[in-house]
This record gives structure tokens, sequence and C-alpha cells, in this order.
């Protein structure tokens, strides 16, 4: 990957405009390399928006009621929305969100595995949604506070507000189950074990094993992995202490801040065929080869999207 | 007609009666009636008093060099 002392004259003229303060409004002042690095996150972001809602669509057969069902299509039908606005930013790039979507080879769809597990109960999707979501969230508010591209952060606003919506959703019904009964509140630390892991991983690798990436040469994002971790950690670990149930981290007096368990193993691989972990310490390497192989939905869900075929189920 | 040949439309939207309408999106769409459904499908991230959509080939530029500032988003 190449480091920020490779910049070219007319890179690091921009980014001498954009570390001044600047917004870049105007395609026309992008050089190859900034163009290369925003279309990138880009497509990874809009690919990303709709393997959320094919995995979504998997906690349908498992909702209670007709509310729990008017959620899930609605936080489906924002993730077509939150496609849509990065969709409609591609263009401009010159690259169409309907191929991406629709003509995409499904081996070859940018995910996190965990979208391509089946949601085994209507908990599990809500303790998702008030874990992953407060992760994905980090990331988008990250880019629409400090993006240097204007567009990106204005499209960003409606993601932003709808995410804050969705994890502030499953954060209300965790706790609500979390008290309902005893079976419940065994179902939800059950999700909590296996969904925390995926968010404590979300943004991949440490900082100290990732060179200086022009994401963050070029102002698309200011947060690093770990600063992003830590906030969700943070975040995660209280909002764990408010309802009750368990996290693998203590309360650290020292640092005044959660920190995981000694004994935690990160980063770890999934178990595909078992829907579990192993709690084995894996290797960061093995970890984001596990992200392009993906879960067991790959490429059945991909591909069921790409023929329009939502299936009895759904009604 | 694909989507992506589709005339583009800006959405416009107003969150309080004496707020502003404020630009928050575009969409492409094969007629007018359509961009309306669409974009009050795909905005309704907030309980808007208002919302209209215009073509964005009938917008002119007052300020600025982009042309394509106004439409993609």
């Amino acid at each position: 990957m190449p480091q920020a002392s490779d910049l070219s004259a007319e890179d690091q003229a921009l980014v001498a405009r954009i570390q001044s303060g600047e917004l870049i409004e105007d395609m026309a002042d992008f050089t190859p390399r900034y163009r290369a690095v925003l279309q990138k996150t880009l497509e990874i972001a809009a690919q990303g928006e709709v393997t959320v809602l094919t995995w979504a669509y998997t906690a349908y057969a498992t909702a209670p009621d007709l509310g729990a069902k008017i959620a899930i299509s609605s936080s489906i039908q924002d993730e077509v929305g939150h496609a849509h606005q990065q969709g409609m930013l591609l263009e401009r790039f010159g690259v169409s969100m309907q191929e991406k979507a629709f003509n995409e080879d499904p081996m070859r769809y940018i995910s996190f595995p965990i979208m391509e597990f089946p949601v085994r109960s209507y908990i599990e999707f809500v303790v998702a949604q008030a874990l992953l979501d407060r992760a994905g969230r980090y990331t988008t508010y990250d880019i629409e506070l400090h993006c240097s591209f204007a567009p990106y952060r204005r499209a960003l606003k409606k993601i932003n507000f709808e995410e804050a919506f969705h994890f502030r959703h499953g954060a209300y019904w965790t706790e609500y189950y979390w008290n309902y009964s005893e079976e419940t509140r065994q179902a939800v630390q059950d999700a909590v074990d296996w969904i925390f892991p995926w968010g404590y991983q979300w943004y991949g690798r440490p900082d100290h094993l990732k060179s200086m990436t022009d994401q963050m040469t070029f102002s698309i994002r200011a947060w690093s992995n770990d600063t992003m971790r830590d906030k969700w950690l943070q975040s995660a670990c209280k909002f764990a202490d408010r309802v009750g149930f368990d996290t693998p981290t203590q309360f650290n007096e020292d640092q005044d801040r959660y920190v995981l368990n000694k004994d935690y193993p990160v980063p770890m691989v999934a178990n595909t065929e078992t829907h579990a972990w192993d709690w084995q310490t894996s290797t960061w390497d093995d970890m984001i080869n596990s992200w392009k192989t993906g879960g067991p939905m790959r490429p059945s869900a991909y591909e069921r999207l790409q023929r329009e075929e939502w299936g009895e189920a759904l009604w | 007609m694909s989507i992506e040949e589709s005339p583009m439309y800006e959405v416009f939207a107003r969150e309080k009666l004496d707020g502003p309408l404020s630009h928050i999106g575009c969409i492409r769409a094969a007629n007018r009636e359509l961009a309306a459904a669409h974009a009050g499908m795909t905005y309704s991230e907030k309980p808007w008093v208002e919302m209209c959509v215009a073509p964005t080939d009938s917008f002119l530029r007052c300020i600025g060099d982009d042309k394509d500032v106004i439409g993609h988003v």
C-alpha cells in the first residue's frame, strides 16, 4: 500500500488544502489517488448496506408480533436508503450501484461475515442492532464529521440519523427482554455472547498492524481503527452495565475506562458450521481472510436478492 | 428505460413549519409521479411537514462552479 511519503506533488498540494480546513466540493479538484480512495470507501460502504438488508430479512420469521415485523421492514427500508445515498454518489465516479447490487458476483460481495449468518431469534436481532448498529455508526459518523469530500458528509446525515435510531431501538428491546423473564434474559445473554466479538472485531486490524492508509492521509476519516474500537467498547459496556448483561470486560479504575478481560481471545474466527465461536485466539490475517470467504448465507442470500425472490415467509 | 437512464430529481423537505425548505437528496425516476413516490419512501427518516421534488435540469446555478453539486446528493 502506498505510504503518505509517496505522495506526488499534486497529492501533497491537495493534502495541504485539506489540512488547512478546506472541504473539497468539485471533482475537478481530485487527484487520481484521492479519487481512488474515495471510490473504494464508497463501494465498500454501499455494498455493505445491501448485505444488511439480506441479513435483516432472515429475522422476519422470528418476529414475535406485527410490531416487530414492522421494525424489521423499517430497518430494511432504511438500509436500502443508505445504499441509495451512497449509490447516488458512486454515480459521479462512474460506478453503477444497480450493477453492484444486482450483477456483482455473490462471492465477491464485500461484507462482514456476521451479515451472512441467519438471525436465529428476534432477541438476537435487537441485540445486534444495539451492538452492531452502534459499531457501524462510528464508522459512518467519523466520515460525516471529518470527510474532506463535502458531498459524502451530506450524504451520511440521513444514514447516521437512522443508524442512531436502529441502535436505540435495539437497546430499548434488549432491555425489555432482559427484564421480561428468566428465559428471555438468558436469550439476551446468549445473543450478547455471539454478537459482542463481532462488534469488537468490526474495525479490523489494530493500528500497530496497519500502515498509514490513504483514508487517513486524505482525511476521508479521522478516527483510526483503535480509536473507533475504543469508542464502541466504552459505549457498549456502559450500555451493558445499565441493562445488566455480561460482557468479557472489566472497568479499570486506574485507566477510568472499560478494558477487555485478559483471557479474552483476540481476534477470533467464527465457526461457520456451528454458528458459534470456538473461543480460540486466531491471527488478524486469518480473521481478515474469513471476511473474504464469508458466512453460511454466502452466496445464497445475494443470489436471492439478485433474483428479487423474497419468499412466502415475508408475508 | 433503466433506472440509471431515468431523469434525476432533487428532493427538498421542511422539518418544521417555520423552518427552511432544505435540499435532502436526489433520486432517479421515470416520471414526476414516481419521483414523488420514490422520494417519500427513500427520505422517510423524519416526520417532514412538507416534501417536494423538482427535475435536476430545471435548476440554474447562481454561485459555485461545479454544475454537478446539486444532484448526486
